[in-house]
This record gives C-alpha cells, structure tokens and sequence, in this order.
C-alpha cells in the first residue's frame, strides 16, 4: 500500500528538496594552470606592494 | 580599507597599515596561511532540515534576484518595489524547487523606511520560506538584527536570545554579499558587515563588482587579477576576525560598452571571466559565487532570454557552487520581474535535466530493442517505450508545443503571457512553511521594538504579515 505525503503544521505537504546541482561533469576551464600561478602570484604582489 | 576595526584586525594579524590613507599592506605569506585555514564547504542549516545546504564542492545552488528598486509584471507595468512585493516574490521562492536559497534583500520595498527594511526582509525570508536565506548585511547594526533575527528562528528549545546568537557561531545559517569598491576598496559599512558576519560564524559572500575598463584595466586577465587580490584580502580579514569561519569567493565582472557607458549582461567576456573566477576560487580551495540570468533589457523578450542563459549556463559548466541572480534579474539588475522569474526557473530546471547524466548500461543501451525492431521500424509500440514514456524526457510547463491552431485559439500567448499566468497559478498554490508558534511570537516582539527604536513608529504600522 503506498504510504500517503506526510502533512504538517500549516496543512502543507512538504515540498521535494530537488533545489542541489549535483554536477560530476568536469568543469569548462579556460585558464591553463601557468595562467592561475600567474594570475595567483599577481594578486599577492598587488596586496603586499599597491595595498588596499 | 576604510573601517578603523578592520585595519586595527589586519594590524594584530601581520598586516601593514597606513592609518592617514586607510590603507593595508598583505604580504603572500600572511595571505597564503589566512587563506589556507577557510573551509572548502560550508554545511548550512535551514529552517527546513530537509533544505539544509553543503556549499561547495560539486554542488551547484540557485538563489532569486536580489536588490532591485523596481518590479514588474505585465499586468501593472514598472513600478516602484513594496512589501507587498518582497512577499509575493518570497512566496514564489517557497514554492520553486529549482531555488535550493530563500529570499533576502530581493527588491527595494520602498514604503518601508529605509533604516528598517533589513528587519522587513528579514522577516520575510523566516516566515515565508524554510530556505537558507541570503541576506545584505550593509553595516554592523543591519547584520546583527538579520543574526538576531536568525538566531531567534533557529533558538535551541528554552535558549535566552544570547544563548541563541552564541549556538550560531558553529551553525552557519545565512549568507550574505560583501560588495567590494572596486578597485581595491573595501567601504567602512560592509567591512562592518564583514567583521559581524565572521566573528558569528555565518557567512560572508565576497563579492567585487567590476565593470572593466572602468573600475580594472580593460583586459580580462588583469580584471580577473584584481578580483583575485579584492576577494583574497576580504578572506584574509575574515580569517583574521575568526579563524576557520566559512566564507565564499564572490566574482561578478563585466564589461562596460565603451561606446555608451552601460553595462552590458551576459556577453562573452563575462562569461570568460565569470569562468577563470571559478578556476581562482578552486585554486584557493573555497566555495565560488557568481549571478546566473543576467540581462540587460527592459522587458522579459528574446534578448532577456539569450543573454540569461548566455550567463547561466556558463555558471554551471563552471561550477559555480552559488548561483545568484538566477531567477527574475530584467533591466540591468533595476527591475525584478514576475514574468521573468518564471522563465528562468524554467531554465534551470532544464539544466537540472541536462546534469541528470544518464547510467550507461545494457539496459539502457537497448541492443535488443535495435535489434528487434530492426531497420525501418518505429518504438512507439514497443513495451520497453510503454515502461518509460512518462518520465524518459523534461517536460517543460511553459512552452507551447501546440499547433498553430490549437495556440492561436487558445489566446496566441507568447512566453511572457504564459509566465504571467504562471506565476499567479504559483502563487494560489502557496502555503506558508510550518513554524513554531513561539518563534513567530519572539520575531514580533524583536521586529516591534526594532523598528520603535529605529525609526521610532509603532511596530504594528509596518506589520508583515
């Protein structure tokens, strides 16, 4: 016998938690990895000479 | 960096400081460990549990539009955003599965007085939702009432308002954006919002807004650079208020059109950017945030739809684990629009459906119904159809897939006239989320006495609900 929707306070079925992309597919990623070192590093020098 | 409190953190943590400029040096190592201490996921508790949340990771969220001035919908045209307005909208949130992230500050309602609206909102996204939700946490005082306000809507049975705030520190239940002033500023109030959001554990969305070749040099590489710089340095103080707190790396850069002054949405660069953020956030190992159905035009038509979804779906391929703006965004971010929400739910849902991969097996490789039905032969018949017909493909509620005739007979309705209708079919579906009786009283009594104190009307005069 199939088990009827729970009810709850305020008379509401509750509502499928479907709202989490579980994604396995690898990510699009333009940057090769010399261009994030690179990128990485210049962030640090920006910090520690020109300050914020 | 232009709060004293946060110099002073930078200051006891390592950091160089120049009071007279409001300025603060970060030297690689002290950015390098600080960094290294925030987690890679952030498990949140929602009023829900079944809505509770692990950012990160290879999870991928949506949340609504958020910070509009205006709304809209084809019946009334654009208008000024009220309360009433914030309300329906969280309504719509509730009853959207595609959203995994409640309300916020999703418009402007500008019949509340502006001092207040954080409480309003607040409220809002308790007792119309169940979802996490995201807030603005614009200044000290507006982020400890949206904390109290949670605290109180998450209090452990029998909890003091004090004991409630402290059991945060360990359960990160909202999140809210921390907008940098590019370039390379950090205004006094959201590095308010930033300390308050840190040191009680909850978390803090570090966000620059970039418009290159206005607010970065005008190529990607160096606008991504100082993206990187921005956000590290919000993390490093984060990290220094309260070391381990979650955090997530906020990106959101586009190009201005040099030829008129607007910002443009959804174009290829910032897809590209939008992109290489996400590969910066992973590099440092933290949770990375972008907007999702961003566009430029006045009205939910095709350009709202090929510039939405020009920026969306490059937000998952890049694994964007929250995606903002998803749902409603019209007009440069100045407008949400009822009919807009609906159309871009139905374009996550659909993304939902591309990333549901199909299990590659015998069974569903199907050689012997090939094999069977042969060359020239159909599958409508067959029993192995007849088993799956119903949930095989994505069935939009949306489109019109009728034909001519049957659509100019039911009215010739085009997209936006359907989503007209569907939201308000949304809305009669509504019912409010459970929620303890005594927790809505104690959300009266802080929301009443807030907003005397602040403005000092009476609490009934602005009453949500």
């Amino acid at each position: 016998m199939k088990r009827r929707p729970r009810r709850t306070r305020g008379g509401t079925a509750p509502i499928p938690h479907r709202g989490i992309l579980k994604i396995e597919a690898l990510p699009y990623a333009p940057l090769d990895d010399a261009a994030v070192d690179a990128i990485h590093a210049s962030a640090l020098e920006i910090l520690a000479t020109t300050g914020i | 960096m232009w709060n004293a409190e946060a110099r002073s953190i930078i200051k006891k943590c390592g950091g160089r400081v120049n009071e007279a400029a409001q300025r603060v040096w970060l030297d690689p190592g002290l950015v390098q460990q600080q960094i290294s201490v925030a987690p890679e996921t952030i498990a949140m508790k929602a009023r829900d549990p079944n809505k509770n949340l692990t950012v990160g990771g290879q999870n991928i969220v949506f949340g609504a539009v958020g910070g509009s001035p205006f709304v809209s919908d084809l019946d009334k045209g654009r208008r000024y955003g009220t309360l009433d307005d914030l309300r329906r909208l969280n309504k719509l949130i509730h009853v959207s599965d595609a959203l995994a992230l409640g309300g916020g500050h999703l418009i402007e309602p500008v019949d509340i007085p502006v001092s207040c609206r954080h409480i309003e909102t607040t409220y809002c996204d308790i007792t119309l939702t169940d979802k996490v939700p995201r807030a603005t946490a614009l200044g000290g005082t507006v982020a400890r009432d949206i904390i109290t306000m949670m605290a109180l809507a998450h209090a452990p049975a029998g909890a003091t308002t004090d004991e409630a705030i402290a059991a945060l520190v360990t359960t990160p239940v909202v999140m809210a954006v921390i907008s940098v002033n590019s370039p390379l500023r950090y205004d006094g109030l959201m590095l308010e919002g930033l300390i308050e959001l840190a040191n009680h554990g909850q978390v803090p969305i570090i966000t620059p807004f970039i418009m290159i070749g206005a607010m970065s040099p005008i190529t990607l590489p160096a606008a991504i650079t100082q993206q990187h710089a921005e956000v590290l340095a919000g993390i490093v103080l984060a990290q220094c208020v309260n070391p381990g707190c979650p955090v997530i790396y906020g990106g959101f850069i586009t190009p201005l059109d040099m030829q008129s002054g607007a910002v443009p949405f959804g174009t290829p660069e910032a897809t590209w950017t939008l992109a290489a953020g996400a590969q910066m956030a992973r590099h440092v190992r933290l949770p990375f945030r972008s907007s999702g159905a961003l566009t430029t035009s006045q009205l939910p038509d095709a350009q709202a739809a090929y510039e939405s979804l020009f920026n969306l779906w490059p937000a998952v391929m890049a694994h964007t684990n929250v995606i903002l703006q998803a749902a409603g965004w019209l007009d440069g971010g100045l407008v949400a629009s009822f009919e807009k929400f609906i159309l871009d739910i139905e374009l996550i849902e659909r993304l939902f459906a591309v990333y549901r991969a199909p299990r590659v097996d015998t069974t569903a490789l199907a050689l012997d119904q090939i094999d069977a039905i042969g060359p020239g032969g159909h599958h409508l018949a067959s029993d192995y159809t007849r088993k799956r017909y119903r949930n095989a493909f994505f069935r939009s509620t949306l489109s019109s897939l009728a034909p001519y005739e049957t659509w100019r007979d039911e009215g010739g309705l085009d997209a936006a006239q359907r989503a007209n209708r569907a939201w308000k079919a949304k809305l009669s579906a509504y019912k409010p989320p459970p929620i303890d009786q005594g927790v809505v009283e104690a959300l009266d009594a802080y929301k009443s006495r807030r907003i005397k104190q602040i403005t000092g009307a009476e609490g009934d005069v602005l009453s949500s609900r």
